[in-house]
């Protein structure tokens, strides 16, 4: 059993009376004002079609995000990680988080990481670390962000425009320091590790897209929450740094 | 956006306005002023935006014939 959705309904009901209705209007009636009535039914017809009836992303796409986000809660679990995670620039397409094992951040910069085996516990730089999947990863590839995004656009472009899992997000660079700041977030899970690692999940879909779009490992430094805004702090990661 | 065309709609019509383009090139404005404040999601190309701007275009280049003319 199919069901249209309510704006499809309303869009094609709106485009079957505004056209015949227009048309009579005109070349009948003569009216212009009737003749604007059908227009402007026209107008909004075609808009309702465009539009989906959800747009903040439903109770199945949440469902997706947090079942997603429990594995990596439990793999987080398992190895008692509580270090920040650093998102790397995407290796075939797809952005990894490194979390390391213990307290050691990595100080070894992009070149460090390549050639890294992409296997569940391996060792960076001299830091056992591990590897998992953030939910964040996929989203930037099915968004088809160009590399060559500006930081703050991007992170509009995915947060507010493709998930819609934020209402506006601002960010600062200074440095070797990117604050994101995330407005009134729709979607979060309660799972404490992850919290801690890669932050909640709008700051870890931040984290993705800044390693995406400066093409360097970005790390989680952590994140504060004020009401409805939540500030997450990343730092890229270069090599020789203290 | 529905409810800035109406307003619209019974304004112009209240003012006695009989030509279909002014109704059109202001359906036009509000239209893009809408999209532009609401940013709506869309599932497709921004066809009625196209189609409104081409009109919109038409309209402008009759009046400048005019004018010219």
């Amino acid at each position: 059993m199919s069901s249209i959705d309510r704006y499809t309904r309303a869009g094609v009901v709106l485009l079957v009376f505004g056209g015949p209705f227009a048309a009579f209007s005109y070349w009948v009636l003569g009216d212009v004002t009737f003749t604007s009535v059908g227009l402007a039914s026209l107008i909004l017809g075609a808009t309702a079609l465009l539009v989906p009836s959800r747009a903040v992303p439903g109770e199945s796409v949440r469902a997706l995000v947090e079942a997603a986000a429990v594995n990596v809660e439990a793999l987080l679990e398992e190895f008692d990680v509580t270090g920040g995670g650093v998102y790397l620039p995407p290796r075939d397409g797809r952005v990894y988080c490194f979390v390391p094992l213990g307290e050691g951040l990595f100080e070894v910069g992009l070149a460090g990481f390549n050639g890294v085996p992409l296997r569940v516990v391996t060792r960076v730089g001299g830091v056992d670390c591990l590897m998992v999947f953030p939910p964040g990863g996929e989203v930037v590839r099915l968004a088809g962000l160009g590399e060559e995004s500006g930081v703050e656009d991007a992170l509009a472009y995915v947060l507010v425009d493709f998930l819609e899992m934020v209402e506006g997000v601002r960010a600062v660079e200074r440095g070797d320091r990117v604050v994101v700041e995330l407005m009134r977030p729709r979607v979060d899970t309660g799972f404490a590790r992850f919290r801690m690692c890669l932050g909640s999940v709008s700051a870890s879909v931040a984290g993705c897209v800044l390693a995406w779009v400066l093409g360097e490992p970005v790390a989680f430094m952590g994140e504060d929450v004020d009401g409805g805004r939540v500030t997450a702090s990343f730092r890229v990661v270069r090599a020789g740094q203290e | 956006m529905a409810g800035a065309m109406m307003v619209t709609l019974v304004g112009l019509s209240a003012l006695g306005e009989a030509r279909l383009e002014v109704y059109y090139s202001l359906f036009t404005v509000v239209y893009f002023a809408c999209s532009a404040l609401f940013r709506p999601r869309r599932r497709w190309l921004d066809v009625p935006g196209g189609v409104l701007f081409l009109g919109f275009c038409y309209i402008v280049a009759v009046k400048v014939i005019e004018i010219i003319g």
